[in-house]
């Protein structure tokens, strides 16, 4: 039996966000937003869950830029990693295929 | 905001990984090395036109403008090498266009810091710039 898909996780919105963190030491807000394609209050709403989920870590930068940054904290890391896990395997029971034993984080490791 | 399917997760997933992995190992943009060929004609210039104070400004921006980038990727054992590649070619670019300013002063040319940048500019299109784009390829493991 698969464990029930993390709905905090399974959004666009914070899906797409803790994508463009997985791969990443930082990123910086404007990254998020024009990528994403969203507002800044939107993002803030977001990365504000997000950030009170443990799931990543916002950094406001005080030099001459004042930007701000967000990285995906190790708990944040393994609920990702857990999470598209989960996500591979409902696919692969989904074609019929045999799921072989889970293996943490193994989107992560592709599409590069 | 569209419902999620498993298969569109996933594929969204390796769609922003793939952009994160992009913006982080993209070489410097044409314009930042132009830029920087740029700063080093004018710290040439500012030399012969005595306005030395020119000169710590144009580093300070520089440093400034190498960290405008989106996403910082964990470094590898080869990317901090090539790190220390072009981090040496550009200190070697600056060192090189202050002895050939001086060089230049001693024979008696007109212009020697602009004479002295415009090597420096050279190392920089053709060593720091090439070094860079090594580094940053190599950020994608």
């Amino acid at each position: 039996m698969t464990r029930p898909l993390d709905d905090f996780l399974h959004t666009p919105a914070r899906l797409s966000v803790m994508s463009l963190l997985a791969p990443a030491e930082w990123v910086t807000f404007a990254f998020l937003r024009d990528t994403i394609g969203t507002s800044d209050s939107a993002l803030s709403k977001q990365l504000s869950a997000l950030e009170t989920a443990g799931y990543v870590e916002v950094r406001k930068d005080r030099s001459a830029h004042r930007s701000t940054s967000a990285r995906m904290t190790p708990g944040g890391r393994a609920a990702f990693d857990a999470y598209l896990t989960d996500l591979e395997e409902l696919v692969a029971r989904a074609r019929g295929t045999a799921t072989p034993a889970p293996r943490a984080g193994a989107a992560s490791h592709e599409g590069g | 905001m569209p419902e999620l399917d498993p298969q569109g997760a996933l594929t969204e997933v390796r769609r922003r990984r793939a952009q994160a992995l992009d913006e982080g190992s993209a070489p410097w943009p044409r314009r930042f090395v132009a830029a920087l060929v740029l700063a080093c004609l004018t710290i040439g210039a500012a030399r012969d036109a005595d306005m030395n104070w020119l000169v710590p400004w144009m580093v300070i921006l520089l440093g400034l403008a190498s960290q405008l980038r989106g996403v910082r990727l964990p470094r590898t054992g080869r990317s901090r090498r090539w790190a220390v590649a072009w981090g040496a070619a550009l200190i070697g670019a600056g060192w090189l266009g202050v002895v050939v300013m001086h060089l230049a002063r001693t024979a008696d040319w007109p212009l020697p810091g602009t004479i002295g940048g415009v090597v420096a500019a050279l190392v920089v299109v053709f060593g720091v710039g090439p070094l860079q784009a090594r580094e940053a390829r190599s950020l994608r493991g």
